[in-house]
């Protein structure tokens, strides 16, 4: 194949990565009513392949959503509740004692509910920091050890939790690690009047999602190649990087919001995140390079779960998207 | 690299370009407007052809500044498109991956030709041009200005000028003198006199082809102005007069006239020789030594004043009549005493009624020489003011103004550690101290110490210059000179 004719089918694939995001929309709001913002930040991390922490009050519909994307992207997928008495085992599997074909006693691995393309790891923070825990090496690594022996997951592999803000008892939070884990950490707001009308309609016809799959796993890998390759200009990674680094208290070059408001800043991980997910936002918006617009608008969930604000910004009534907010407005761009 | 962003290129250059020469001609209108307006008020001296070296250097100037500061680097363009026209980053994307090839990049650069088609070529031309074109419309009317008002009119060529020439600032100055001389309380017709011989001063000076009609000049205004300044004090005379008197008395008078220039001072010494008149008077004792010396101090006055040859009504002249006068009235037999002209004597002899009299006769007298002499001294002032500022003003030497002859009482003689002697004389108003050695006076046929004869040898000189001289006087000289020559047989 040559040079041109490479590039004609590559431009090809480029012209269908909106087609098929568009798709996925559309097959998500059958199920989901409104959220069209979480909606669309769900599928950029799902292309960037970042894991994503749902905080929402209860019946707002992320369980609902995760289901429904599991149908859609008609990868196999599994829910995990957790509880408190959740062991990190019944998340990853064990191995087990059982008699080979000639009787022998031999040890053989059972595969835990991890072991699947998309996870919805239910009410994260109802199960203790060692079951949490076990989640950490699967979510960055896409593996899982046990007993010494690494299995990995096949690609593409997602973790969806959610958790409630409400219910102080009987919860963990997640520890630092845990978090810095997620692309994104998205709020799923109590839905408009209309829009809860929309949902009780729709649920007194049927409780079931009604999505149909319109992807496919080895589709997604290739959309994620696709994004990855976006161009960025220097200048737009530098604000990326700057922004992150200006979450920093202890750096001098912060920003003054920063130094007044925050406890600590994000890691090195945000950066990546910021960048991967803003080339996905990129060409969601049918554009071939990153803006200081895709770095301004990600900044909100890549930042939000990573960045930890003090008292006095508690004291002065602000909440983390305000402070990450302030720190956007204040990083100034490369002119 | 996109062929509609090197489109925008080369329009950015050429709005450069623009832009460049726009500011050059702004600098070029303004600094010939500016500084031809401060020449036109005199503010700076410049001349037309330096104004327009100078503006043309501003304008070469300014465009090679104005046009290097405007450059644009492709990124920097790239980022002004990116901001301006709300391109998303995309201008700046395209040129960092201008050497990609990847579908992904030609995609890209594709989006953004798309998106650069949309940039307004006016807008994009348009930007703060109309910034330039306000400042040189600005200076366009600078410049307008400074031809619609008179240029200013070229700086004369400085004359260059002879030394004998006369220059404007001599011209005024002499024209200055003249009005003072008129206004001054010099007496009629001196001041005319005075007056007439500075304008004729002016003019001769401005006619004056060479150094030494300059110099003939100066020196014949400056002997007529003399001869007036002389001639207008009649003081000078009378003071010469009294002081060749015998009269110890009239020679401390005489001195005391010598201080004709400052009336107030002159008369206070005046006054102070006076009382030592009187007590010269005290001491003298007896009534017929008296009533003589009263006679002679009077007779010698009025000798003097008859000498002096100055007109009977004179100021000075009637003030020292009437002292004179006095001195004579009190010494006829009238009063038996009547000598005592003066209060120490009058109450010495207690006569009260001769004390009243005199004391009467000597204030009026007094306050007629007090007037007399301030006359004298504003002929003289005005004078010899003349004739040095002249001097001054064209570098001449001041003469040294004429003097009383007489002789000079040191502040030695004046305690009375040398009383009566140190004699010496005076020439040209310097007082010169004489030896001690003694000297023939032909007229005496004496001999006598050189100092006290020395004034009256220097009268027997200018009587003789003069032609004035006695045929007394001839003789004596003749005499005088035949022992000079006698002399010398004897030391051959």
């Amino acid at each position: 194949m040559s040079h041109l004719e490479h590039n004609s089918v590559e431009i090809e694939k480029v012209k269908l990565f909106s087609e098929k995001v568009a798709k996925v929309k559309e097959e998500l709001k059958k199920d989901v009513v409104g959220q069209g913002e979480v909606i669309d930040l769900v599928i950029t991390a799902i292309v960037a392949g970042g894991n994503l922490l749902l905080e929402g009050v209860p019946g707002v519909g992320k369980t609902r959503l995760v289901r429904s994307l599991g149908k859609v992207l008609s990868l196999p997928f599994s829910r995990i509740q957790f509880t408190p008495d959740l062991m990190p085992s019944d998340v990853t599997g064990t191995n087990i004692v059982e008699k080979d074909a000639d009787g022998r006693l031999v040890t053989k691995f059972r595969r835990g509910p991890i072991f699947a393309n998309l996870v919805l790891a239910d009410e994260i923070n109802r199960a203790t920091p060692k079951t949490q825990s076990a989640m950490l090496e699967v979510m960055q690594e896409h593996k899982v050890t046990v007993a010494n022996t690494s299995y990995r997951i096949e690609e593409p592999f997602f973790v969806l939790a959610t958790e409630n803000p409400i219910e102080q008892d009987g919860t963990y939070p997640l520890p630092e690690a845990q978090m810095d884990r997620f692309m994104f950490k998205l709020i799923v707001g109590f839905p408009s009047a209309e829009e809860l009308s929309a949902i009780v309609r729709m649920t007194q016809i049927t409780m079931e999602e009604t999505a149909e799959a319109v992807l496919d796993g080895e589709s997604i890998l290739e959309m994620r190649a696709l994004a990855a390759s976006v161009p960025v200009a220097d200048d737009v990674l530098a604000y990326a990087v700057n922004l992150v680094s200006n979450t920093h208290p202890e750096l001098d070059s912060s920003v003054a919001s920063t130094k007044k408001y925050v406890k600590y800043g994000a890691s090195p991980r945000a950066a990546q995140a910021l960048i991967t997910a803003a080339k996905v936002r990129a060409l969601m918006n049918g554009r071939y390079n990153v803006s200081y617009e895709d770095v301004q608008e990600l900044a909100y969930p890549v930042l939000r779960h990573r960045i930890k604000i003090n008292y006095t910004a508690i004291n002065d009534k602000l909440t983390v998207d305000g402070v990450i907010g302030m720190i956007v407005k204040e990083t100034k761009k490369v002119r | 690299m996109g062929e509609r962003f090197l489109e925008l290129k080369r329009k950015a250059f050429r709005i450069r370009l623009l832009k460049s020469i726009l500011a050059a001609a702004t600098a070029f209108f303004g600094c010939f407007g500016a500084l031809a307006l401060l020449s036109r008020y005199e503010l700076l001296s410049i001349g037309r052809p330096l104004l327009w070296t100078i503006s043309g250097a501003a304008f070469a100037a300014v465009w090679l500044v104005t046009f290097f500061l405007l450059r644009t680097s492709d990124r920097a363009l790239a980022k002004r498109l990116d901001r301006r026209y709300g391109l998303q980053e995309r201008v700046q994307t395209m040129l960092e991956y201008q050497n990609e090839s990847d579908a992904i990049y030609e995609l890209q650069r594709r989006d953004t030709e798309k998106a650069l088609e949309k940039v307004s070529d006016q807008r994009e031309a348009g930007q703060r041009l109309w910034v330039y074109a306000l400042c040189l419309l600005l200076a366009a009317a600078l410049f307008a200005t400074s031809f619609v008002l008179r240029p200013a009119p070229e700086p004369p060529e400085e004359e260059v000028s002879a030394p004998f020439a006369i220059t404007a600032l001599q011209i005024a100055a002499l024209e200055e003198l003249v009005r003072y001389v008129n206004k001054s309380e010099m007496q009629s017709p001196y001041r005319e006199n005075v007056a007439q011989a500075v304008t004729t001063l002016l003019q001769e000076l401005k006619q004056a082809t060479t150094e030494q009609e300059r110099d003939a000049a100066l020196s014949r205004a400056i002997g007529v102005i003399g001869t007036q300044t002389d001639a207008s004090s009649a003081a000078l005379e009378l003071i010469d007069a009294l002081w060749l008197c015998d009269s110890e008395s009239a020679k401390l008078l005489a001195k005391a006239l010598n201080y004709y220039d400052w009336p107030a001072d002159a008369w206070e010494t005046f006054d102070g020789q006076m009382a030592d008149f009187r007590n010269t008077l005290v001491f003298t004792i007896s009534p017929s030594e008296a009533t003589l010396l009263f006679m002679t101090v009077g007779s010698h006055l009025m000798g003097a004043i008859t000498q002096s040859g100055i007109p009977a009504e004179d100021g000075l002249c009637i003030a020292l009549s009437r002292i004179a006068a006095a001195n004579e009235e009190n010494a006829d037999g009238s009063h038996v005493y009547g000598l005592c002209t003066l209060s120490p004597l009058a109450e010495l002899l207690w006569d009260a009624d001769l004390q009243i009299e005199l004391d009467e006769t000597l204030a009026a007298t007094s306050g007629a020489l007090f007037t007399a002499l301030s006359q004298h001294a504003a002929n003289t002032g005005t004078g010899e003011y003349a004739i040095t500022r002249i001097c001054e003003l064209f570098g001449h030497p001041v003469p040294k103004f004429e003097r009383p002859h007489f002789r000079e009482v040191s502040e030695e003689e004046e305690d009375g550690e040398n009383a009566g002697e140190g004699v010496g004389g005076s020439v040209g108003g310097d007082a010169v101290f004489g030896s001690d050695d003694l000297v023939y006076d032909p007229i005496a046929n004496e001999y006598v110490e050189y100092g006290t004869i020395l004034e009256r040898y220097a009268k027997l000189f200018r009587n003789w210059l003069d032609g004035n001289h006695t045929e007394q006087e001839k003789e004596a000289m003749e005499k005088y000179f035949d022992i000079l020559k006698g002399g010398l047989k004897d030391e051959e």
